[in-house]
């Protein structure tokens, strides 16, 4: 089963997810999607940059003294309209998934299916 | 809320549902949850139509029109007196029948988390579309804010969302403008929260505009550590905004009872 495949099914398990993307924060690249309808380039090209801030960068750096000192190795943005969740494969590792799920999503069994599917593409990897 | 803000928050959901072509519109949550959302069904329904909602085995339907719950039309469980209201005309907010209704629902919600909507025309002449309880009335009768009803006054559904916490958070802060006017948990605790807060914002007033992608409305953000480690729950209602302490197995479920009262 390719990555695409992995992601497809992560898609099929969880209701509510439009998007799942694999993505590297080091270069702010999709690595690979999947989607059930079309974004134009520049809502994926946000969407990594936005894993990056909350991974990552200064948001993420403020966002270490809630959590101990560590590394965020989940992050969500909520709006009214949408949520996104970004997770990380580890602190050492710069792969993250990302899926964008409509706003009522069981955000726990997002997070929950998400990590176990990042930890089987890179596994892969 | 006013007529175009009505709009306004209808079609957008109409397009969140239009870019997920497919998917079946559902409610999720408890039994006194889902009855908000009928509620929400209801207050967003002009046409007469006959709206049922399913989780597996169990369904029930309701006629609505004009913003009004006008009947039961059919259950699946005999519970409570079902019978005898299923098709009986409930003609205003004083109707007996209202009440025994809700319990009905909120019995048959209590079959499951996640119900499919289906809407399709009223059958036969329908009931007259005077008739019937609106959705004001009713939410107040039914002891229930419909679903999304924070959008109207972020701030207040911020303040209630956390003094229903209680012990599910570790600590909370509820600043509006620049003044703390509510906190939970151990002082310690709570007083390291603002310092932390602190630190936090600085980062994230620098990069707010990319965080939401010109969203406007009550955002929120989650960071969760290590599985068995801390984590946090920041929303932001612009006038007032909130941090709430949490585990990393927990604060999920915080974030989605929270959208719960915002989402559209």
């Amino acid at each position: 089963m390719d990555v695409t495949e992995v992601l497809d099914e992560l898609r099929a398990d969880v209701e509510g997810c439009d998007l799942a993307a694999f993505a590297d924060l080091n270069t702010s690249m999709i690595l690979c999607v999947s989607s059930a309808t079309r974004h134009a380039q520049e809502e994926l090209d946000a969407l990594t940059e936005t894993a990056a801030a909350v991974l990552d960068g200064s948001v993420a750096e403020g966002a270490e003294a809630f959590l101990d000192g560590s590394k965020a190795q989940a992050a969500i943005t909520m709006t009214p309209v949408d949520v996104r969740v970004y997770l990380r494969a580890s602190p050492a590792q710069s792969e993250a998934l990302i899926c964008l799920c409509a706003p009522d999503a069981d955000l726990a069994k997002v997070v929950a299916r998400g990590t176990t599917t990042l930890a089987a593409i890179m596994v892969k990897a | 809320v006013d007529d175009f803000s009505r709009l306004e928050a209808k079609l957008a959901r109409l397009r969140q549902r239009a870019s997920a072509p497919g998917e079946q519109r559902v409610l999720r949550g408890a039994p006194e949850r889902l009855l908000a959302g009928v509620v929400s069904e209801i207050d967003e329904t002009i046409l007469p139509r006959e709206i049922s909602f399913t989780h597996e085995g169990t369904s029930f339907s309701i006629a609505v029109a004009n913003r009004r719950l006008q009947a039961l039309v059919f259950v699946s469980l005999s519970q409570g007196g079902a019978d005898e209201l299923v098709g009986k005309a409930i003609p205003d907010a004083e109707d007996a029948a209202l009440g025994q209704l809700r319990g009905v629902l909120i019995g048959v919600l209590g079959a499951g988390e996640v119900w499919s909507i289906t809407s399709r025309r009223q059958s036969g002449n329908g009931f007259p579309s005077e008739i019937g309880v609106p959705s004001g009335p009713l939410a107040r009768a039914w002891h229930v804010d419909p679903a999304g009803a924070g959008r109207a006054n972020p701030a207040a559904a911020l303040a209630d969302y956390l003094g229903g916490l209680e012990a599910r958070a570790t600590a909370w802060l509820l600043i509006e403008g620049e003044e703390v006017k509510g906190q939970f948990g151990p002082d310690e605790v709570v007083a390291q929260l603002g310092n932390k807060a602190a630190v936090f914002l600085d980062g994230y007033f620098s990069k707010k505009d990319i965080l939401f992608q010109g969203e406007t409305g009550p955002s929120g953000l989650v960071f969760a550590g290590e599985a068995d480690g801390s984590a946090v729950l920041f929303v932001d209602c612009d006038a007032s905004m909130a941090f709430v302490m949490s585990t990393t197995k927990d604060v999920a479920t915080l974030a989605r009872d929270w959208q719960a009262r915002v989402a559209l």
